[in-house]
């Protein structure tokens, strides 16, 4: 059994694995200065961190994109069968 | 008598289905990524709603009142979910790759040779096709089913980051390594099964 801990990370160690949560952190908080400034150096430096970072914005976008624009829909059988029992239950 | 009850409350229970079953189907499904699951968390909705339309106060329009039912019964199902196996925090090692698997330890936490993010703009493959989307379904299918809601509930514009960390019972900085992890996931997963690279 893993348990997920709590993301933590040092300037002196700072790599790939700490790019990329600040990558996804940052989406849904602000990122202190220092850890801005950590994330950016990293970014300069490292190309697969910048790849992440697209990616991670493709695929966000992506994933919004497909919830706006499926054409999904409910079976003719099951909405006729939701019908009969909001009936069912209404008569009651 | 109970269908005069619920057209005075504003409540037309008999054209939900025509009106809404769509939207509410396509609203779970996105959720919880699973067709069965979101007609029976439709059907739900509706029994619920039927059961509590003297709750309705009209307030609120019939259909974000409808909404609203569905998002507790979605949350209700990975609120099982995470008590079956406890919290979204806790994993098997079969449920999902761990750092190492994508970042090597000794050297500062740097991508492994074979998990370095290849470059996708050079690619050929156009991203909006039924295909793409497909996959990106597989993939998070993949994920942990107590991911899986984190990772949906808080892409979907409805919901902030707070209300899934509330509603998940788990803190910012729980929820922001689990949607870390879930994107590395993700990310790899597509571009191992998708990209033409």
């Amino acid at each position: 059994m893993e348990e997920l801990k709590e993301h933590t990370h040092k300037w002196y160690t700072f790599g790939c694995k700490d790019a990329t949560y600040l990558t996804t952190k940052s989406e849904f908080s602000t990122l202190t200065f220092s850890e801005k400034l950590q994330l950016n150096f990293h970014l300069i430096m490292c190309k697969y961190c910048r790849f992440f970072v697209a990616q991670n914005k493709k695929i966000n976008q992506l994933f919004r994109a497909s919830y706006e624009k499926s054409p999904l829909t409910l079976s003719k059988n099951k909405k006729e069968a939701l019908n009969q029992l909001i009936t069912k239950n209404l008569k009651k | 008598m109970e269908k005069t009850l619920n057209t005075q409350q504003g409540l037309n229970p008999a054209k939900w289905v025509e009106l809404y079953a769509d939207y509410l189907y396509k609203f779970a499904y996105y959720r919880v990524n699973n067709d069965e699951l979101a007609q029976d968390l439709v059907q739900d909705c509706f029994l619920s709603a039927l059961n509590g339309a003297n709750t309705y106060m009209g307030q609120a329009s019939e259909k974000t009142w409808l909404v609203s039912i569905l998002k507790n019964k979605i949350i209700d199902h990975y609120k099982k979910a995470s008590t079956r196996n406890e919290s979204p925090l806790q994993l098997t090692t079969y449920d999902a790759p761990s750092y190492d698997y994508f970042f090597n330890k000794e050297a500062n936490g740097h991508w492994k040779s074979d998990t370095k993010p290849k470059d996708w703009a050079t690619t050929d493959s156009n991203f909006d096709t039924k295909e793409f989307y497909k996959t990106l379904e597989a993939c998070l299918g993949e994920l942990p089913e107590k991911w899986k809601g984190v990772f949906t509930m808080s892409l979907l514009e409805d919901a902030d980051s707070k209300f899934v960390c509330k509603e998940f019972n788990i803190s910012s900085s729980n929820f922001w390594v689990i949607i870390h992890r879930a994107k590395l996931q993700v990310r790899a997963c597509l571009e191992k099964n998708w990209l033409k690279l």
